[in-house]
């Protein structure tokens, strides 16, 4: 129970009030708020249900600078991020993929279905509230598929048009068009390397 | 919400597909997933970056910052982002925690 006396050791500490879950932050100065670690019972990967204990912290996530790229080209030029929402975002990301895999995978185990097709991907997004996102993710993939049927190289996999499962061991390697920092797209050769595994085995691997 | 229009270009992908595939694997009951479905859901997590900024920045009154309690304020007023809810809790200093502590007696929060 707090004293009240040596307070800002206690600060790191999350509480509860009957309407919501605050966090409380130093008196009176917003950057030294203990932002850093926002809580989040559920993804500390100590073995909880929700989280697997084998990702690392940094596999949980996904990198934090292509996060922040994307946020800031919603932003005027001048615009500034501050780190504890950047990271906040980061955070919320991944528990957007969560949330929306959880829901599709669920329905296929109700229909006794193996593999997650994009129907039950664009299902779970209306039925979670993105129902706006539907109609450009189906546009995209078009525009995605033409603009790599061109570069397909001999003996790659490729993306066909039905659903192509990761239910098999093995790799392919695959052109993708690489978007470059300044907004170019450029055919470049990229190894995308799919390293597919059988079952619910988490083998971690090195990417690039 | 639902007037969010992704503004991103084309269909190119910006987030690591493999790491996407790795969150989605650590879902339980999560077996196999299409290359449709791996592509929807890297490209509407990228959209969903995009909302989330785009929300933030038009909430502060077009603010040059984005701030966490940006963040805070429109994960709480919004719908469809209930379930970040308690990811995103609202900071408070200590001194209004001690009100809070003051009004509603100490037994109720713990």
């Amino acid at each position: 129970m707090m004293d009240g006396n040596d307070a800002s050791q206690e600060l790191g500490a999350t509480f509860l009030s009957s309407d919501s879950q605050l966090f409380v932050q130093s008196d009176g100065d917003g950057e030294n708020s203990m932002g850093g670690d926002n809580a989040d019972d559920s993804g500390d990967g100590d073995g909880s249900d929700h989280s697997n204990p084998m990702l690392r912290e940094q596999d949980r996530f996904l990198p934090i600078a292509n996060v922040a790229r994307i946020m800031k080209k919603t932003i005027p030029r001048t615009g500034k991020i501050a780190k504890d929402a950047r990271e906040c975002v980061q955070e919320c990301v991944s528990e957007f993929i969560s949330f929306i895999t959880s829901e599709a995978s669920e329905r296929c185990h109700q229909e006794k279905r193996k593999t997650i097709n994009g129907e039950d991907i664009l299902f779970a997004m209306s039925t979670l509230g993105f129902d706006n996102y539907a109609e450009p993710l189906k546009n995209y993939l078009q525009k995605y598929r033409e603009s790599i049927k061109g570069d397909r190289t001999p003996g790659a996999d490729g993306f066909d048009e039905g659903a192509e499962e990761y239910g098999d061991a093995g790799s392919s390697s695959h052109t993708v068009n690489v978007l470059t920092a300044d907004g170019q797209l450029s055919n470049q050769q990229a190894n995308v390397i799919y390293t597919t595994y059988p079952g619910t085995q988490i083998t971690q691997f090195q990417l690039g | 919400m639902s007037s969010f229009k992704p503004k991103l270009g084309d269909g190119s992908i910006i987030l690591p597909q493999a790491r996407v595939k790795m969150i989605m694997k650590s879902s339980p009951d999560t077996e196999s997933i299409s290359t449709d479905a791996l592509y929807f859901v890297t490209k509407a997590t990228e959209f969903f970056v995009e909302h989330l900024a785009q929300e933030i920045y038009e909430s502060t009154n077009k603010s040059n910052e984005l701030t966490y309690k940006g963040l805070a304020d429109i994960v709480q007023k919004s719908d469809s982002m209930q379930f970040l809810k308690d990811m995103v809790p609202k900071k408070i200093t200590y001194k209004e925690y001690q009100e809070i502590l003051k009004e509603k007696g100490n037994g109720d929060l713990f």
